[in-house]
């Protein structure tokens, strides 16, 4: 069976999207602990003990309008929940 | 590529590895390093002539042996892997020149099981990675850091870049009407294209 071939338009846009970060922030797993940070930087601004604390905070900054929007990574790196 | 810079990864294909597949191609990319992998279903005699191939191209091995168990109750334990790496530690002792200078790593999933599997290879480097995606970047990182002996990005640097490229890149997978069981089992010359251009925008 063929393989799917990609397009030259898909993997042009994967490329783009990490050379433009979005405004978003990302709760991720951090050795036992979440960090909350910006797309793009090189550091977490915050690390913090529970999951529940790292939504929070990513929470408020979405809700004050420091960021567009903020994803949440599960211990697998996916996506499992988006906060706007 | 250069044999300096092959990697060759055995380990299984199946949809439960692909959790722990795709961070660590992630890594060695990131690590600018090149993956090979011999993920075509072909008959056995062509398939150990691929995989001898790629071992004697790639100068790096990681053999994750977590799997050489059976899954469930009344099934058979796999053999591929240690086989594989038996082929690879063959080639290291017996070959000629630089294959004398290859290295590899042994992944496991906890600590000394491969002792009640597999003892001779007491002595390689051996690492487990619990099952967990973001250990396992930290230890493949920190054994490259060592046999390369310079500087690489940190583990935490690499599995924030991996989280934001699965986040970015199935967004734009999604655009282009790539199912959920599309992206899930998307194969492994895909995802390799696909991480080493992002990565490389990246790191620009």
């Amino acid at each position: 069976m063929g393989e799917k071939k990609l397009s030259r338009k898909l993997i042009l846009s994967v490329a783009e999207s990490a050379r433009n970060p979005k405004n978003r922030l990302h709760v991720i797993s951090r050795n036992g602990k979440w960090a909350v940070k910006k797309e793009g930087a090189k550091r977490a601004f915050g690390i913090y003990a529970t999951k529940n604390k790292a939504i929070e905070i990513a929470t408020a900054w979405v809700k004050a309008g420091k960021t567009e929007d903020a994803v949440v990574h599960d211990l697998y790196g996916h996506v499992s929940q988006k906060i706007v | 590529m250069p044999f300096e810079s092959n990697v060759f990864i055995n380990c299984p294909f199946d949809k439960f590895y692909v959790p722990l597949l795709q961070p660590l191609l992630f890594t060695v990319l990131y690590l600018d390093l090149n993956p090979l992998v011999s993920e075509t279903k072909s008959s056995g005699q062509v398939r150990v002539e691929q995989i001898k191939k790629l071992i004697f191209n790639s100068k790096y091995s990681i053999h994750d042996i977590s799997r050489s168990e059976a899954l469930k109750e009344n099934d058979l334990p796999r053999f591929n892997m240690p086989f594989e790496m038996g082929l690879d530690l063959g080639c290291q002792s017996f070959g000629k020149k630089k294959l004398n200078f290859k290295k590899s790593l042994v992944l496991e999933k906890t600590r000394y099981h491969y002792q009640k599997i597999i003892s001779d290879i007491a002595g390689q480097d051996i690492e487990n990675h619990n099952d967990n995606p973001e250990e396992l970047v930290r230890k493949v990182r920190n054994w490259f850091a060592a046999v390369l002996n310079n500087h690489q990005p940190s583990p935490t640097l690499i599995w924030d870049a991996y989280n934001e490229f699965l986040d970015q890149t199935n967004m734009r997978l999604k655009e282009e009407a790539f199912s959920k069981d599309d992206i899930e089992s998307l194969p492994v010359s895909n995802l390799i294209l696909l991480a080493k251009q992002w990565i490389a925008s990246h790191k620009r």
